[in-house]
């Protein structure tokens, strides 16, 4: 065997690893870009929050000095103190921590979507190609009974990350690209759309081969994490109402970043209006 | 991917070449590769500890690498000479004194500039030519002197990628340094823009204008002092001007106001971040007529003042920070006399 074939045969066992990162890689940038608005998002309910203490606060004091409780000079020493406690360079920094662990804490909860173990589904009988697309669909809309929180938020926020991450992704291609075309005078015009298109066809290819097996095997996985956790539920209504709330809260942080993700929407639309200026 | 039995996986080639593609956008788009140069510059004892809280903020001097704290408030002597080429060759001699100060020494006429890779690669300009290339690099992105020394330092071209991609990405094509320079090439991004960057910082420190019409006194300077509500002693983070409610607050530099809230000891307030690590804290206003997000140009109204918040008089309390830290507002720009 020549070392060209070995190295092919090795890269091939390895495909589904590779993609893997790939995916990571993809879900990080997502997430990421997520970051552009998610702290302001913070930012504005933690100054939500300390206004309400704050208004709470000398309400509280007034009604203690009505009542006799404290002196007026106390009180509003006392509440003034309190309202200085976290000034707003302080806010601004807490939302920033607060927008970070979030980041961080939703890649990792992701990596157990992307790597976590999952049963190997059967492969079909029938080699024709119709028959293993049919049954795909059938193994994948079996994997969503029961429907729960965790398996309706997560895969399609996952699709929302990856499309975001995309966005970014073909940002730096493009940057990589328009550099190297720039190298050569005679395609120095040609340069920016010719970029923006080589950007635009890389994300889709990415699209293509990640996209839908990382999505189709976070549910997989979900499916299995559901599996798992029947054990506990237990019984009755409650036993139910469990069951389909499984993962909220894992579920509430990822589709809630995937959120961020959507609403920052400059990168491709940019990257679509650039490629388009080609014509 | 998907959990199938995969006897016959092929395409790992261009596996490998996706997750290669993806690992590269990783290290450009993220905050993960200026923290993992930043290690590798460390590990090399070339520079400080990465701070990766610093980065991930992606703002101001702690993402861009600017050193604001070396920064002297007041202006340094400039000579004739330099005046005078600065003027003869067309360019603001405050510039040229910025270039001066922040990259490099002058004696003779010459100046050494840490290597602009664009002007010279030996590192040795004379200032003549400096001041000239510097004037036709600003012609070349219709006389904006600041476009012009960022293309002297990353190129032309690359540079007016970067602005095309940012303008498409910011609503209605308003961009700054640190958002198009994250369009740049990393190497580019990292390395010689960030030396435009430290220009670009002192430049706008220079040229801060005071947010409200001149002639106000300052009723409470920046420093220690004994709170006259909650009576603690601590610093005053700002200088407080004694304006009428109503008086129009502007912005002191071209930026973007990037907070308007309400605080209970603050009152209404507003953020305008001027970029390279220059932000303006104003509280205690009756009204903000900017929005977040707004882009504002240097002297362009944004609020007006008021007495909201824990006050004992309508004033208001301007907080300059440089890197974060609250500085005194009026060691820069144009300030008005103390009471």
């Amino acid at each position: 065997m020549g070392l060209a074939s070995y190295l092919q045969a090795s890269l091939n066992r390895r495909s589904r690893g590779l993609r893997r990162i790939a995916a990571l890689c993809l879900l990080l940038l997502g997430v990421h870009t997520a970051g552009d608005r998610l702290d302001d998002v913070i930012f504005a309910a933690v100054d939500r929050v300390d206004l309400a203490i704050d208004s709470a606060l000398w309400h509280l004091s007034d009604a203690l000095t009505s009542a006799g409780l404290l002196s007026e000079a106390t009180a509003a020493h006392g509440a003034s103190r309190a309202t200085a406690w976290v000034d707003l360079a302080e806010k601004d920094a807490l939302s920033l921590w607060l927008a970070l662990i979030a980041e961080l804490l939703t890649v990792l909860l992701l990596l157990d979507f992307v790597w976590g173990p999952r049963r190997p589904a059967r492969p079909p009988k029938d080699p024709a190609l119709w028959a293993q697309l049919r049954h795909s669909i059938t193994l994948t809309l079996a994997q969503l009974r029961p429907l729960d929180v965790e398996r309706l938020i997560v895969p399609p926020a996952m699709l929302i990350l990856c499309l975001g991450g995309l966005g970014v992704t073909a940002l730096a291609l493009e940057t990589a690209a328009a550099q190297l075309i720039g190298r050569a005078a005679w395609a120095r015009s040609a340069a920016p759309a010719a970029a923006a298109w080589v950007g635009l066809l890389s994300g889709l290819l990415l699209l293509g081969r990640v996209v839908p097996a990382m999505v189709e095997g976070a549910l997989f996985r979900a499916a299995e994490r559901a599996e798992g956790g029947d054990v506990k539920r237990g019984m009755g209504w409650r036993g139910a109402l469990r069951q389909r709330l499984r993962g909220w809260p894992r579920a509430l942080l990822i589709g809630g970043v995937a959120l961020m993700a959507a609403l920052t929407h400059g990168p491709l639309a940019g990257l679509l209006s650039r490629a388009a200026g080609a014509f | 991917m998907a959990p199938r039995a995969d006897k016959q996986a092929r395409g790992g080639l261009f596996d490998l070449a996706v997750m290669v593609a993806l690992l590269y956008a990783v290290y450009a788009m993220t905050p993960f590769g200026a923290v993992t140069e930043g290690a590798i510059r460390w590990a090399r004892g070339e520079g400080q500890r990465p701070d990766l809280f610093a980065t991930f903020k992606g703002r101001g001097a702690a993402a861009t690498g600017v050193k604001l704290g070396g920064i002297q408030p007041r202006r340094a002597a400039m000579g004739d000479d330099i005046r005078r080429e600065a003027g003869a060759a067309g360019v603001d001699a405050e510039w040229v004194a910025a270039l001066v100060e922040a990259r490099g020494q002058c004696s003779d006429g010459h100046c050494t500039v840490d290597s602009p890779p664009t002007v010279a690669s030996t590192g040795e300009l004379p200032l003549a030519e400096a001041l000239a290339a510097w004037g036709a690099s600003a012609e070349a992105f219709d006389g904006d002197e600041q476009l012009g020394l960022e293309a002297l330092f990353v190129g032309e071209a690359p540079l007016r990628q970067a602005l095309t991609k940012a303008n498409a990405h910011e609503q209605g094509g308003a961009t700054s340094p640190e958002i198009h320079g994250a369009h740049l090439p990393p190497a580019l991004a990292r390395g010689p823009f960030r030396a435009a960057l430290e220009i670009i910082a002192i430049y706008r420190l220079r040229t801060l204008t005071w947010p409200t019409a001149l002639g106000f006194p300052i009723t409470s300077p920046f420093g220690e002092r004994t709170h006259p509500v909650t009576g603690q002693t601590k610093l005053h983070n700002g200088v407080d001007v004694g304006c009428p409610t109503g008086t129009p607050i502007t912005a002191a530099q071209r930026g973007r106001v990037s907070r308007v809230g309400a605080d209970a000891y603050c009152g209404t307030y507003m953020k305008v971040d001027y970029g390279t690590g220059i932000e303006a804290t104003f509280c205690h206003l009756s009204k903000a007529t900017a929005k977040a997000g707004q882009w504002v140009s240097q002297g362009e109204a944004v609020a007006l003042s008021g007495a909201t918040g824990r006050i004992t008089g309508p004033h208001l309390h301007y907080t300059l920070r440089l890197a974060g830290e609250p500085v005194d507002a009026l060691a820069y720009g144009w300030a008005p006399k103390l009471d």
